[in-house]
């Protein structure tokens, strides 16, 4: 016998009735499915972590959005879904002084710390991002797990764990990343995942971005849960989406300026993915 | 044939040579038959144990995994998470494998690791101290950690520094409950709560002003460890002895800490020489008179001291618990609550009790070739100081950060009094008997409020009112023989009670505006400060029968004074790389009037330009020269009162 899920069997009861309507309620009828499945697929149950691994983020790119959330990171894990939450962003927005401009710089901050949250069988993940597109924090749904892992031999200890090495390359940056086979969960800090294994640490190659390993807890006491994030602007975009969107943004913004007579020129700061394929 | 065989042996060859594909597949299922989910499949090849292939299986239990190998065996490894690990050794006979696992539970195993992380991170700035990099467990108070830090002094009154800056507040995880009395925090809540210690430079409490208004105030932050971040969290500690009397001492710190609300109890109770409150209160750096203090909502306007003052025990060479008796009792509550996501309260209140006790004993000998003179003191003190504070503070910070509203109050009250007895005997001279009994009840309050508009993210406006007052009523009684040949009074009038009333009260309503236009900060403020003083002190002797003399109108003070000051100031702040220009102009105009004993009332006005020019040059962290030149218009001594 085949089980579904809640989701699914909501699906199939709606299909079972759909020579019932016209072509215009079945339409309707089938985003309305698709929506629900969607949402059901997305508030996937707020599970409790089984594990917990903190990192030290340190990313050394010019742009003062990045640069506030360095710090402690956490990537709470179970088997079926993660959370990798930055855990020095401050709660509020706040103006930064920054000698290279001349004014000062607003800076978002995030009660829920700019949380990356990862399906695993999905291979898919929801990210909050800062966005100018909208006055608020925005969702953008994104990939995962496609990197393509090039495993090398290189061995190194990271408490009682033996980690291998892996490299490979995600938008733009090359990374390294230390994995350990004995925690079979396919995730790991920022967006990184998809080895056998979970990254204790990574760093790119150009030594721009590390995410240096600072402790790891598994227990069955952990009461963390892995929560998606809520108090944002749900975009339903993939990343090349949303950065064509806010390119699109600057540039309107641009035409807007340059209408009212200032000759302004709007770039998007460097970020760690530097493509957005 | 023979172009054939060749060919022949090369393909033979290359055939047996080149890697093979092989596909495994199967299913993973428990011990009931269930399948198992997002399990990990690795083979491993059979030269070095590299991985060459891993999957993931579904939710069927499914999992393939193709590689190419040159192995005649592979090995294969399956884990998950809550299942015994499972590793099989398979020979390769032909290019797709069913391989199909069952697998044990196992109890998750626990592991708790930490990595040592950088004792020191300069963020900005911020600088944060890893306290476990520089500490050993022989720590009890967080006094104690700060003393350990580089960079961080504390001296004996618990004032602390931070590379050579004067540290103005503790901030218990970003919230300040205690003001300039920070030795609350730092004498008081344990180390073992502590994970990580902040010294943040250029501090701003409003975050509108962080980009126009260039701070150097210097604030700690304690971070609480997240353990105890917990519904009720804290530590009892007791312990008795015995000493001249029963010793004992009790300490506590209680926390709930909770994402919507914290509270914080700290209590001190001991006679064994401890200090939990230290003498860190006006200090300077909670002074309205310092540059840039003026954002400080905290700030003290009234400069409180009063004209009789407790007097002090002895200050010995060595430390207070070996040199006085003493029974201390601090009681502190703190609690925050933010009511919504922009709206934030914040109270606070202790009370201090102490009873000192210290004698002293002095004996001095002069020998002659004939003769020796002996001269002896013996001195006892007794001092009850006390203190109540309450504070409250408000904080509305919209989340759009265009507007921000703030508020603080507090109210405190430091009674207290002080018996001094001094026995002097000398050689072939009567006994000389001195007492002295100080009573003093000094309160002071004051209250506050800001409203921060920021137009654009480089132009602020801020209207400010702040009112403070202080009255203390004192009195000095003093017994000494010496008053009535120092009077010319009667032989019984040997003793002095001189009551002394100091009222003060201090307003200032301004309005200011900052703005940041072409590479430099402009700063526009206008408004009224005034003052009113009055300050009434007599003096007379008594003797024994109640009969009271005066001392003389040398002696008796009164004096009344009104002092509006109307003012604006105008400045600018432009930085080049390590050379930092001020300019500021200060006009003012202060029609003052004051009163003494006699009826006349006198009147000034003063008014005048002030100006100021500044030139700093930074060489490093630690050194910068400055020179500049400024121009203050002398007051008169009545103004400058207190």
């Amino acid at each position: 016998m085949v089980k579904f899920t809640q989701s699914q069997y909501l699906f199939f009861t709606c299909f079972s009735h759909l020579h019932l309507y016209t072509n215009a309620k079945l339409h309707l009828l089938t985003c309305f499915c698709v929506f629900l499945y969607t949402v059901k697929s997305y508030a996937q149950s707020d599970s409790i972590a089984i594990g917990r691994v903190l990192y030290m983020q340190e990313v050394n790119i010019p742009n003062p959005e990045i640069l506030a959330t360095n710090g402690l990171t956490t990537l709470l894990f179970n088997t079926s879904c993660s959370v990798f939450i930055h855990n020095g962003v401050s709660s509020g927005d706040s103006l930064i002084k920054n000698a290279e401009y001349l004014f000062p710089i607003k800076v978002s901050g995030d009660k829920e710390g700019f949380p990356i949250y990862k399906l695993h069988t999905q291979r898919t993940m929801f990210c909050k991002i800062d966005c100018r597109q909208s006055s608020q924090d925005c969702i953008v749904r994104d990939t995962f797990g496609t990197i393509s892992w090039q495993l090398q031999p290189e061995r190194r200890r990271f408490g009682p764990y033996e980690c291998r090495r892996a490299t490979g390359e995600f938008r733009g940056r090359t990374y390294e990343a230390w994995y350990a086979v004995e925690i079979p969960v396919p995730s790991g800090p920022y967006k990184l995942g998809g080895l056998p294994g979970l990254i204790l640490e990574a760093r790119s190659l150009d030594d721009r971005v590390k995410f240096l390993f600072a402790g790891i807890d598994i227990s069955d006491k952990i009461q963390d849960r892995i929560n998606p994030p809520r108090n944002g602007k749900n975009l339903n975009m993939t990343y090349r989406e949303f950065i064509e969107g806010e390119l699109e943004f600057c540039k309107n913004f641009e035409k807007e300026a340059r209408a009212r007579g200032s000759r302004t020129t709007v770039t998007l700061t460097e970020r760690i993915e530097l493509t957005n394929e | 044939m023979a172009r054939v065989i060749p060919i022949l042996c090369f393909v033979i060859l290359t055939t047996t040579c080149l890697p093979s594909q092989v596909i495994f597949s199967g299913h993973l299922y428990d011990l009931t038959g269930n399948p198992v989910f997002l399990a990990t499949v690795i083979v491993t090849d059979c030269k070095d144990n590299q991985i060459i292939a891993f999957a993931n299986s579904d939710e069927q239990g499914a999992y393939r995994v193709s590689f190419l190998t040159d192995c005649d065996s592979i090995a294969i490894t399956v884990r998950a998470l809550g299942y015994q690990e499972q590793v099989r050794q398979l020979a390769l006979h032909r290019d797709s494998v069913e391989q199909d696992f069952r697998l044990n539970t196992a109890a998750l195993p626990e592991v708790t690791i930490r990595a040592q992380l950088a004792p020191i991170v300069q963020h900005r700035d911020t600088t944060e101290y890893n306290v476990a990099s520089f500490t050993d467990s022989t720590e009890f108070s967080v006094e104690d950690i700060l003393k350990k830090l580089p960079g961080i002094r504390v001296a004996e009154n618990g004032t602390i520094s931070f590379n050579g800056k004067p540290v103005e507040r503790v901030l218990l995880d970003g919230d300040d409950l205690t003001g300039s009395q920070y030795t609350i925090v730092t004498r008081n809540v344990r180390a073992d709560m502590i994970s990580r210690v902040q010294a943040i430079e250029r501090y701003q409490e409003n975050p509108l002003l962080s980009a126009v208004d260039n701070s150097d105030r210097v604030v700690l932050n304690l971070k609480i460890k997240d353990d105890k971040r917990r519904q009720l969290s804290g530590s009892v500690t007791c312990g008795p002895g015995y000493g001249q009397e029963m010793k004992g001492s009790v300490h506590t710190n209680l926390f709930s800490l909770t994402e919507r609300n914290k509270t914080y109890l700290i209590g001190n109770f001991n006679n064994v020489g401890e200090n939990p409150v230290g003498s860190v209160a006006n200090f300077s750096g909670d002074n309205l008179i310092r540059r840039n203090a003026g954002q400080n909502l905290q700030a003290r306007l009234i400069n409180t001291r009063s004209p009789v003052a407790l007097p002090r025990l002895s200050s010995l060479p060595l430390p207070d618990a070996y040199t006085r008796l003493n029974r201390t009792g601090l009681l502190f509550i703190g609690q925050v609550a933010p009511l919504s996501s922009f709206f934030k309260i914040k109270a606070s209140g202790w009370l201090t009790r102490d009873r000192l006790e210290q004698q002293t004993s002095a004996e001095t000998t002069f020998r002659t070739l004939n003769t020796s003179f002996q001269i002896g003191e013996d001195q006892l003190s007794v001092l009850n100081p006390r203190q109540y504070t309450v504070q409250l503070e408000s904080t509305y910070l919209p989340s759009n950060q265009r507007h921000a509203l703030r508020s603080f109050a507090r109210l405190h009250y430091e009674p207290g009094h002080a018996l001094l007895t001094l026995n002097r005997s000398a050689t072939d001279v009567p006994l000389l008997q001195i007492s002295q009994r100080v009573t003093a009840s000094p309160l002071d309050w004051m209250a506050a409020a800001e409203y921060t508009f920021s137009r654009t993210s480089h132009t602020v406006w801020q209207i400010t009112g702040r009112l403070a007052g202080y009255h203390n009523p004192a009195r000095l009684y003093a017994q000494y023989p010496v008053y009535p040949s120092f009077f010319s009074l009667d032989t019984s009038f040997i003793h002095l009670d001189q009551p002394v009333d100091l009222y003060q009260n201090r307003g200032i309503i301004n309005g200011k505006l900052w703005s940041t236009r072409w590479n430099t900060r402009w700063k526009l403020e206008a408004g009224l400060d005034w003052e009113l003083n009055n300050l009434e002190a007599i003096a007379h002797l008594e003797n024994g029968l109640g009969e009271q003399r005066p001392t003389g109108a040398g002696f008796e003070n009164l004096i009344r004074l009104q002092a509006p000051t109307f003012y604006g100031r105008w400045s600018a702040d432009r930085s080049w790389r390590r050379l930092r220009m001020f300019a500021e102009i200060k006009g003012f105009c202060m029609p003052a009037r004051w009163q003494t004993a006699s009826p006349t009332v006198h009147r000034t006005t003063l008014q005048g330009i002030e100006p100021l020019v500044l030139f700093e040059y930074d060489f490093n962290e630690k050194n910068t020269i400055s020179t500049g030149y400024r121009s203050r218009m002398e007051r008169s001594p009545c103004i400058n009162m207190h």
